[in-house]
């Protein structure tokens, strides 16, 4: 087991690598970053100087290896835009986002199990063909038109929830929901096919035959084989939820990483977009691996003798 | 021996003796689901195609004498503008259709990129196994680990938002379902007898590829890709919303989102009509992609 | 005094989107305490779901019909789902076929042992594990008390049908169903499983229903028979008569259709029983054997045909009368041996046109996702050659290397040491072209052999097209000249594999591997995926194609009474070396090798009431990952002793044809 977890963190840390070189190269590529800086009516001599200043005459390998540095080291470097370290701003933002995407999160599972659940008990009944209908149509709506829409109607029609700030646990509520819903229909039809599959198979039928009641195979016998594959892809919910706070986070108005990285991209951000892109790269690889240390964990054939 | 269920089926199975084709469309015929989808992608596909004729006005045309007028059925609204006018004045309909060429482009653009680099991958990996598939493995990995909607923001605004942009930027970072469907497919049937028929009777590697395999793997390809176009189209619509996507004046349903954005509390229908539109072409994209699963599985079970 | 299973008349009904379907019709059979009775029938036959009707467990939209269907004093069919659910596991248990998926895999043996007997006897934790351990003490396993806490993953498959078995009497049931319970399991293991099953009958005084396609299994465990054919008993009585003694041309035909070593000379024509099994959705008008029959007659289509009597217990549903249907049907014992003039005239001098030298091939596996990889040799150092007009059948447990060899042989596989050579030619310095004009293949699944997106046309003409053989009219032409030989209709030109039945698809297979005339075909487990009147149809087509085309078989199966008929020359295989070579008459009446025996031994003809003889090679198969030391097979030899466990063995000819691996010859020659 302890073999595994090593083997598993030495994945983890060569794909993080990898990830920032690739964040580095995309965005350091992508346009001249000396130009970003310097705004779209800058002089090539005003251009010159800040690529001087802020280094970016020196080859690609020196910057990005004088990144790794820093991220190693912790001190994430200062923005260019806000004028303040990164790493500063990365904690003055990050539990807005970790609320959300805790809270958003509870939704998804709550929402995406029981609907599973209760769509793979009887295949093509009015309750399965209800959590169908249900996550084909959270999957088509646009998570940002939804937003506006519940704002529209439950902020200013019906005024029950405040639409912007960070203030208040009511302030979370409509946001949680939104970024939530978006990933239920993936929960919602993963669990639905795992029960189905283990409610079809032989040793499920043995336990029948066995006698026992519907409702003590449900929940004795095939619940915890079906939820096995579900954690990881719950552990994978959560890093999605990170990403997609970009877009709720505008929406809604909270001041959390995602509105950091949208204002930071507007804002041409070199160094805090490529931390943040790298941060929630790193939360997915950390979520993964735990994702898959709990799996091995909870199934008796993955554990290693 | 499966399980009774199984076993009653596979008793059933023995008496359906229609071809693939006639199975197909026989299903076809009784999956509303399907039949729906098919109908609204393909009507949204026609009117991105020829938009200049549904069109009633031009789109870019600014009247300012004629600011938001509101839509046919309420108060104040006239046939001239059937959804109204926006805040510059512009006829909303022409907006609106004008805009499916935007999300009609970009969606099939860049699902068709992503596919092209996935279902390579795929099935190289797939096939050849061994160290290149575990290479393949180790990049997807990668991928999946990159906030993509955030760097896909980040990138088309650096480079310059464009729909070439757009599509390049979401094709490159949306190819990783189809690798995992092609790989884990392609190792499906490369251990099934009827390849090592094929080399037994003289098939080399490209023909095995591309007689045996490739033509068994169209149908999930084809689901997967519907599947990822309608995530491309959302991924445009949001990225033209928050400004990073296609610029203005051009049409398209996430920046009209975001211009009615401001006026939303008494002009709501301005922010629901393009998000209607959106979110009706993405259902219709998702029905059709798990219709065609259905119509194309090889037998369903239940 | 009534019996203690008692059904009448039963028929399922399955409700499908095209209407209804009967899977079973009027089926009725008693079986008592202490008594066995024997379900036979090919696939469809409707045996399992008869049986899963007598549990209740039948899926939602089927109908049970009965006129009585009684446990005891208990109604089955008025039960309600409640009292039927207290009667499962408790009063009836059931065994089923795969050990590998029939237990849960995320909890342990004890826990799925005691929940058992807890849910319908209401006893302690520790009662419950006390009767747990004592019953896989049992069942022969040892250290019971320690493989409660293991996981079944943990656990060999014959070790896992144990427990199962073990499980299922937790609560002293009255009736045992077991449906196929041996199928999945290695021959040798079979036997243990059967022998089991009998003694805890005798000994618990269970009644004991026993279903299986295996007209061996049935006919040796069982008191009493029922034959099944779609969807009916077609006979029925107690087992000597109605193997001694068949009435019904269905049963007559199935039991022709088996070879039989020593009963049916090597190399002749098997019965077999013309056609396919009807499928259920057809509306029968009268019997329905009739599109199959030898002696159909104009009454069959009458009407429905009710079970007659034949005497002492015997009964069959046909028109005719048992004297009419016994006339001029020879018995079983009536059947030759054979001159021996089978396979005589190969001219065992000539060069061998394939030929294996010291060839051997060595996988690197992982067993976790992460562990380091270790080899496996799945081939080991074996030489062989084929000299035409032979039939060498390579035979083996699973996990023995034939596979791989044949792979190898066919050029699939590359060597990791050793070489191929085919017509004198290393196997890998030819092409693809050259290497399939000679040698071809047939494999053992019919419905995974066929590309599901080709037509049955183009499945066939393609070897022809890959070959660039003439032009497509000519290619057209000889594939509709090899459908016919191999027994095809040309309609099925523009078929698709998903319309054909499984014996149809081999005979697909058998034409796309002759098409191009080669000279040597290597056979996978021809016939091992079809029912029993199919692979009589098929062996027969094999040696008809053979003695037609002059060709050369590579026979890689596990089924001896297979090798017994069709073979010359017989190779044993074991954990990936060869341990005997001999001709097929020598290796069936002179076997010197244990592990050779042992496969002899088991066996199982159809002998009424002969039990199955005791096969005790103690542990599984070994994991070919880490094999034993010296000789591999010395853990599981009655013989083994000191030298066995550190050296292994070399191949020592007792005579110009017969070679054999084992200590104890060398030391006879010495």
């Amino acid at each position: 087991m302890l073999k595994f977890i090593l083997k598993r963190l030495a994945l983890g840390l060569a794909v993080a690598f990898t990830v920032s070189l690739a964040t580095f190269l995309m965005l350091n590529l992508a346009a001249d970053p000396a130009s970003m800086v310097a705004g779209e009516d800058a002089t090539q001599e005003a251009i010159e100087q800040i690529r001087v200043q802020y280094g970016f005459d020196r080859p690609l390998y020196v910057r990005f290896f004088e990144w790794i540095g820093q991220l190693v080291t912790g001190d994430f470097g200062d923005s260019y835009y806000w004028k303040q370290p990164v790493f500063d701003l990365l904690i003055d933002r990050a539990p807005v986002t970790l609320t959300l995407a805790a809270g958003a999160l509870t939704v998804t599972v709550v929402l995406g199990l029981t609907l599973g659940v209760l769509a793979a008990l009887k295949p093509n009944g009015w309750l399965d063909r209800f959590a169908l209908s249900f996550g084909t149509a959270a999957q088509a709506v646009p998570n940002f038109w939804f937003g506006l829409i519940l704002i529209i109607l439950l902020g200013v029609t019906f005024p029950i929830f405040p639409v912007s700030g960070d203030s208040t646990w009511m302030h979370f509520v409509l946001p949680c929901f939104v970024l939530g819903t978006s990933a239920v229909p993936q929960v919602l039809r993963l669990t639905r096919t795992g029960m189905i599959e283990v409610l079809g198979s032989d040793y499920i039928r043995t336990a029948r035959a066995k006698g026992f009641r519907p409702r003590q195979i449900l929940f004795r016998h095939a619940l915890r084989n079906a939820l096995l594959p579900i954690v990881s892809v719950i552990t994978i919910q959560i890093g999605y939820k990170l990403g997609g706070s970009v877009i709720t986070e505008s929406v809604f108005a909270l001041n959390g990483l995602g509105r950091l990285a949208y204002e930071s991209i507007l804002g041409a951000d070199i160094p805090t977009v490529q931390m943040l892109v790298f941060f929630f790269a790193l939360v997915f690889i950390i979520l993964s691996i735990l994702g898959d240390i709990l799996n091995a964990w909870l199934d008796p054939r993955m554990r290693v003798e | 021996m499966q399980t009774t269920a199984n076993a009653v089926a596979a008793m059933a199975d023995d008496i359906i003796d229609l071809t693939p084709k006639e199975r197909m469309i026989r299903k076809a015929k009784s999956h509303l689901g399907f039949q729906f989808g098919a109908f609204i992608v393909i009507s949204f596909a026609l009117i991105a195609i020829f938009a200049p004729l549904f069109a009633p006005h031009d789109p870019y045309v600014q009247d300012l004498a004629k600011r938001l007028v509101p839509p046919v059925w309420a108060e104040g609204g006239s046939w001239e503008h059937i959804l109204g006018t926006d805040h510059l004045g512009r006829d909303y309909l022409s907006r609106l259709i004008y805009g499916a060429r935007v999300s009609m482009g970009v969606g099939f653009g860049a699902a068709t990129l992503g596919c092209i680099i996935g279902v390579t991958i795929g099935l190289v990996a797939g096939y050849l196994g061994g160290r290149v598939d575990q290479a393949a493995s180790f990049l997807l990995t990668c991928q999946l680990a990159l906030p993509s909607l955030l760097l896909a923001m980040a990138l088309v605004f650096f480079v310059g938002s464009s729909v070439t942009t757009l599509i390049v930027v979401l094709g490159v970072l949306h190819w990783q379902y189809y690798m995992v469907v092609t790989r884990t497919l392609t190792r499906q049937i490369r251990s099934l007898e009827y390849v090592s028929a094929a080399r037994s009777i003289g098939s080399n590697d490209r023909q095995v590829l591309f007689y045996e395999i490739l033509p068994n793997l169209f149908n999930q390809i084809i689901v997967v890709f519907s599947l990822e176009m309608a995530v491309v189209i959302i991924h445009e619509a949001s990225l033209s919303f928050l400004g990073v996507g296609v610029q203005p004046p051009t049409a398209s349903w996430g920046l009209m989102i975001a211009e009615a954005k401001t006026m939303m509390y008494f002009k709501p229908y301005l922010v629901v009509i393009p998000g209607a539109a959106l979110f009706l072409l993405v259902l219709a994209v998702n029905l059709l992609g798990d219709g065609i699963r259905d119509i194309t599985a090889p037998e369903s079970r239940n | 005094m009534t019996a203690l299973l008692e059904v009448q008349d039963m028929s399922v009904t399955l409700k499908l989107a095209e209407g209804e379907m009967t899977a079973v019709q009027d089926v009725s059979f008693t079986v008592d305490r202490g008594e066995t009775l024997g379900i036979v029938g090919e696939s469809g036959s409707g045996k399992s779901v008869s049986s899963m009707a007598i549990m209740g467990l039948l899926p939602r939209g089927t109908r049970t019909d009965a006129t009585t269907l009684r446990l005891g004093d208990v109604d089955l069919l008025s039960a309600s789902e409640d009292e039927m659910a207290r009667m499962r596991g408790n009063k009836i248990a059931m065994i089923f076929q795969e050990p590998m998926t029939s237990l849960n895999p995320v909890y342990t043996i004890g826990r799925q042992m005691t929940e058992l007997m807890q849910l319908h006897k209401g006893v302690s934790g520790a009662q419950a594990r006390a009767r747990a351990v004592d019953l896989l003490e049992k069942v022969g396993i040892t250290a019971a008390e320690s493989r409660l806490s293991q996981y079944p993953h943990q656990l060999s498959g014959g070790l896992r049908q144990r427990v199962m078995i073990a499980m299922m009497l937790m609560n002293d049931p009255e009736l045992i169903i077991a449906d196929e319970p041996t199928t999945a399991l290695d021959v040798t293991i079979q036997a243990q499983i059967l022998n089991l099953l009998k003694d805890l009958q005798k000994e618990l005084n269970i009644a004991l229903i026993i279903i299986s396609h295996d007209m061996g299994v049935v006919a040796r465990v069982s008191d009493k028979i029922a034959v099944m054919y779609a969807g009916q008993v077609i006979e029925t009585g107690p087992v000597s008569d109605v193997l001694h003694a068949p009435v019904h041309p269905y049963t007559q035909g199935l039991l022709e259709s088996i070879p039989v070593p020593g009963q049916i000379e090597p190399g002749g024509a098997l019965g077999s029983i013309p056609g396919l099994v009807p499928s259920l959705k057809t509306r029968f008008k009268g019997c329905r054997f009739a599109n199959r029959c030898q002696r159909v007659h104009d009454n069959c289509q009458q009407g429905p045909v009710a079970l007659q009597e034949a005497g002492s217990g015997q009964a069959y549903r046909c028109v005719l009368t048992p004297a009419q249907l016994r006339d001029g049907t020879p018995s079983l014992s009536a059947r030759d041996a054979g001159d021996g003039s089978y396979g005589k005239g190969i001219n065992m001098d000539a060069s061998p046109v394939l030929q294996a030298i010291d060839a051997g091939c060595t996988f690197q596996v992982k067993q976790g996702m992460f562990s380091a990889a270790k080899p496996l040799r799945a081939v080991d150092n074996i030489s062989l050659d084929l000299r035409k007009g032979e039939v060498v059948a390579v035979v083996g447990e699973s996990g023995c290397g034939k596979s791989t060899l044949a792979r190898m042989l066919l050029g699939l596989q590359e060597p990791t040491a050793g070489k191929i050579i085919l017509g004198g030619q290393d196997i890998a310095g030819l092409s693809d072209m050259e290497r399939s004009r000679k040698l071809q293949s047939i494999f053992q699944d019919p419905y995974s052999s066929l590309n599901p997106r080709r037509t049955i046309g183009e499945i066939i003409r393609r070897p022809l097209h890959l070959h660039g053989v003439g032009n497509v009219a000519e290619q057209r032409a000889k594939v509709d000249t090899i459908m016919e030989r191999v027994g095809l209709p040309r309609s099925f030109y523009y078929n698709y594999p998903n319309q054909l039945s499984g014996g149809q698809r081999q005979r697909v297979a058998i034409a796309r591997a002759l098409i191009l005339n080669p000279e040597i075909v290597v056979c996978d487990e021809p016939t091992s995926a079809l029912d029993v009147s199919v692979q009589a149809q098929i062996l027969n087509l094999l040696l008809e194609l053979r003695a037609e085309m002059g060709l050369t078989y590579l026979l890689i199966t596990h089924d001896m009474a297979v090798v017994e008929h069709i073979a010359t020359r017989v190779v044993v295989m074991y954990l990936g070396r060869v341990v005997e070579v001999a001709d097929t008459h020598t290796l069936f009446s002179n076997p010197r090798h244990p592990y050779t025996k042992a496969l002899l031994k088991s066996v199982l003809t159809p002998e009424p009431g002969a039990g199955v003889p005791s096969v005790d090679l103690g542990t599984a198969y070994p994991n070919p990952i880490n094999p034993p030391s010296g000789c591999t097979f010395h853990p599981r030899c009655e013989f083994a002793s000191d030298i066995c466990k550190a050296k292994a063995p070399v191949l020592e000819s007792l005579s110009t044809t017969h070679q054999s691996a084992c200590h104890m010859l060398e030391e006879e020659m010495a």
